[in-house]
């Protein structure tokens, strides 16, 4: 098992009334799987994502449980400790393009900072690894995009630029949050495939976490339906699309526009 | 009735809602310490423990006493009694240029704001050369032109000050004129002056209500400077920058009398500063 | 380059439209130089020779031009009440009040640099909300009576310098930028304040930011973060602040130099003011106009190399 997690409550404090956002989920990833976290908005998917990036904020918040990943507890674990493993074995993508990247900094600082951090290589090295991830993100003329600022890049080209920084250090878990969402639907397609193919390529394990179950259902080997903060259902993904149990998954199903066909 | 009665429950309830709404520290602090200063003008206004202007020779800079609270300036005039006045000529000049500068400011900003084009490129042409100078040397120059007392002082910072409440209205229009309730206004009709002044301005009051706290703290100081300076107010008027200058004189023998004032000064400035950022925090909380 | 080069026109076309208000201004006062000038000697002939003899007789377009072609040259007219060239009045004061500005300048961004980004790391702590408190009364301190309270502590009670003991630059360098320490240190407590107290929200506002999540996702500490990510964005602000308070330090000096009895350009200005000297009053006028007028340009031009995404709007 590449990661485990068991019994992970998250509960705000920094409310009037204490709310409980993820109850007793227990989760594991295999190395090189893609796995799916599926749910509408408020199910608790991206809190369990910030919880294994180690990014829930450190203050008006309970957590308890365990995230086991190479021997380490990510939740308990010190921050120096944490810090060692956030970027060099999990990186994360998010939701926003147009503002999760530096407005000040060249495309290429950011692409090369998980190696700045993480290793000791030299600037012409890190150099090479950053050209070659934004050449794998498929986009056209890396050394160019090298030297570029983020708002000279659209939304999706940002995007990808996100992603090559996350795969430029060879992680063993990728936590892809919502990436697709403030993306148009085209792009939706290629970046999903995108990462199909980073996931065969460096046999990366990737956390797809998405309210749109067709992008799941085209991606994931296996899949999660959250609700509430609850775990509704889990299971391979032909299973979970044909033979649901749950009420509620049948219905998320049932709800997927019927003029697309999911490629299973 | 029933109807009457709801409506009844409903104010009631808002108004406990206000209520429970927990002000912030500062605007709290904000609204103590401006009703002292404002308390502590009026009474002097009506009445000062002893004549500002009265000299007593045997008096010459007493130090604190329960006779004189504050002690007496290097005439013999009762300390306390020139600070009231003192205070009281600053917060007038200190208004008479904020209602100057927020007055031209609201039409000049509204106007460039509202209209754009060539109206705006002109008027922030002149706007921006006037603001190439600090408001401070911009009152000096006007000074000079002007001549120096109170009247002069309050047209001359009133005139220094258009140009940054100009702007603030002008970004404020701008921000506005792109919403919705401003088109729909515009599709049905509406006169623009109309727009400007009924619909767009009570919108902004919020940012003009800080900026006018902001505006105001920066005209007692900049009324102290000149005063200080001894271009601005002139005797007979009481002054707390003038207070100021004279008080250095005496900084050896007399500390209590420059402390006295400064100390004055800044507490005005503090309770509205405080004011003013408690009023916009409270907003965005 | 362009840049520079379009920055350099406008600050030219202001100047001039500046030169122009200056000017006219002085030229529409009530009361005839000339006549101030000979004062209780003044007969109309008397007046009507000197008037000819000034030039204020030709057309003002005229002499709008030998003025400012006058001040392009370095030819600033003569003193009304001295009589002497006011390059020579205001040309040895330049520098006191430019060291003074310079001084106080310095003093605001090593105070409030150091505070700022202190306080935004330790934020919510007990010595963010010291200084928080500390700053809001700081900034209520107008500078002048900051140097009085400075002149007081440091100059009558600790013995530090001498008030009222300036010594220019020509006769001791060490001892004429000893003396400015104060003056400098009392234009720089509010402004200081101030820019502390924006450096440290303008902080806070840029970690909330998705980037800085980023930032943290790839595993830099805090103070890499604060450091390698933060500060840049969060000086974009402060810079435009900054610039405005160099300009109104300037101001500020003339002030301040009344306080610590510095013979600067403010004591000119202000004498010139009170004799109604105009020419000397429009030429220092137009000096602090090109300085501060400089110093905004410099400011664009700093803002644009920080920030990338002005470039493309131009």
């Amino acid at each position: 098992m590449l990661l485990e997690m068991k019994h992970l409550n998250i509960e705000f404090h920094n409310r009037t009334i204490p709310e409980t956002v993820v109850h007793d989920l227990n989760l594991a990833i295999k190395e090189g799987e893609m796995i799916g976290i599926v749910g509408e908005s408020g199910s608790g998917k991206t809190m369990t994502a910030l919880a294994i990036a180690g990014l829930l904020p450190r203050h008006g918040m309970q957590k308890s449980g365990e995230i086991q990943f190479q021997n380490t507890d990510l939740l308990h674990c010190d921050r120096k400790k944490l810090r060692s493993i956030q970027g060099k074995d999990i990186t994360m993508v998010f939701q926003e393009p147009m503002t999760s990247l530096n407005p000040v900094k060249k495309i290429g600082w950011q692409v090369e900072e998980c190696l700045r951090v993480h290793t000791d290589l030299t600037k012409s090295e890190r150099y090479q690894k950053a050209v070659t991830a934004l050449a794998d993100v498929e986009l056209k003329e890396p050394e160019k995009i090298y030297h570029m600022y983020p708002h000279q890049l659209s939304g999706g080209m940002r995007q990808r630029v996100m992603i090559a920084a996350a795969i430029v250090s060879n992680p063993q878990l990728l936590i892809a949050d919502e990436i697709t969402t403030a993306l148009d639907v085209t792009i939706q397609a290629q970046i999903v495939k995108l990462l199909k193919k980073i996931n065969k390529l460096q046999n990366t394990a990737i956390l797809f976490i998405s309210h749109d179950l067709s992008l799941v259902g085209r991606i994931c080997d296996r899949v999660i339906v959250m609700k509430d903060g609850y775990m509704v259902e889990e299971g391979p993904t032909d299973q979970i699309y044909l033979h649901a149990k749950e009420e509620y998954t049948k219905k998320l199903i049932a709800a997927i526009p019927k003029c697309e066909k999911i490629q299973l | 009735m029933k109807q009457f009665f709801k409506q009844n429950h409903k104010t009631d309830n808002s108004i406990r809602q206000m209520l429970r709404k927990r002000k912030s520290p500062m605007l709290i602090t904000g609204i103590v310490m401006t009703s002292i200063v404002l308390l502590f003008v009026l009474i002097g206004l009506i009445v000062t423990p002893y004549d500002s202007e009265a000299m007593d020779a045997t008096s010459k800079l007493a130090g604190v006493s329960w006779k004189h609270l504050m002690g007496c300036d290097n005439f013999g005039r009762d300390i306390l009694s020139r600070v009231m006045k003192g205070s009281a000529t600053t917060l007038f000049i200190a208004m008479g240029t904020v209602l100057i500068g927020i007055a031209f400011g609201i039409v000049i900003g509204a106007i460039a704001g509202y209209f754009g084009g060539l109206a705006d490129e002109v008027l922030m042409r002149m706007n921006d050369a006037a603001l190439a100078f600090p408001s401070i040397l911009l009152a000096l120059v006007l000074i000079s032109l002007f001549g120096t007392g109170r009247y002069n002082i309050i047209l001359a910072l009133g005139i220094a000050f258009v140009p940054s409440f100009a702007r603030i209205v002008r970004s404020e229009f701008i921000k506005q004129r792109e919403m919705d309730y401003i088109r729909q206004a515009e599709l049905i009709g509406v006169h623009p002056f109309r727009i400007m002044f009924v619909h767009m301005l009570p919108n902004s009051a919020r940012v003009l209500v800080s900026s006018l706290l902001i505006g105001f703290n920066n005209a007692v100081l900049a009324e102290a400077g000149l005063s200080f300076l001894g271009i601005g107010v002139q005797p007979p008027d009481a002054s707390l920058g003038r207070m100021l200058s004279e008080a250095q004189a005496y900084l050896f023998s007399r500390p209590g009398y420059a402390l006295c004032v400064g100390g004055t000064l800044i507490f005005i400035v503090l309770g509205f500063s405080f004011l003013g950022e408690g009023i916009s925090e409270d907003a965005k909380g | 380059m362009k840049f520079v080069l379009k920055k350099a026109a406008s600050l030219i076309a202001t100047l001039a439209v500046v030169s122009v208000l200056v000017f006219l201004s002085f030229e529409f006062i009530p009361g005839d130089p000339a006549t101030s000038l000979l004062g209780t000697q003044a007969t109309p002939e008397k007046v009507e020779a000197l008037r000819e003899e000034m030039g204020l007789n030709r057309p003002v377009a005229v002499r709008y031009l030998e003025w400012s072609v006058g001040l392009l040259k370095g030819d600033m007219g003569t003193s009304y009440s001295y009589h002497i060239p006011v390059k020579e009045m205001v040309g040895d004061k330049v520098p006191i009040t430019a060291a003074l500005t310079l001084l106080s300048f310095c003093f605001t961004i090593l105070i409030a640099l150091p505070l700022g980004i202190y306080s935004a790391k330790h934020a919510g702590g007990k010595f963010d909300a010291a200084i928080g408190f500390v700053n809001q009364i700081m900034m209520a301190v107008p500078p002048f009576f900051a140097g009085i309270l400075l002149t007081f502590l440091f100059g009558l009670v600790l013995h530090m310098f001498t008030p009222g003991g300036f010594i220019s630059y020509d006769v001791n360098v060490g001892a004429f930028f000893a003396y400015l320490i104060f003056p400098a240190i009392a234009i720089a407590l509010p402004k200081s304040a101030m820019t502390a107290k924006l450096l440290r929200s303008s902080i806070l506002e840029q970690a909330g930011m998705d980037y800085a999540r980023t930032a943290y996702s790839r595993g830099n500490s805090t103070s890499s973060v604060l450091w390698n990510h933060l500060l840049k964005n969060a000086m974009i602000p402060v810079i435009t602040f900054l610039g405005m308070a160099l300009a109104d330090m300037i101001a500020g000096s003339i002030i301040i130099e009344q306080v610590f009895g510095i013979p600067g350009l403010g004591r000119i200005l202000l004498t010139s003011i009170a004799n109604r000297d105009y020419p000397v009053v429009s030429a220092i006028i137009m000096i602090l106009a090109i300085a501060v007028n400089l110093i905004n340009t410099v400011v664009d031009v700093v803002y644009h190399m920080i920030d990338p995404r002005i470039k493309q709007n131009g």
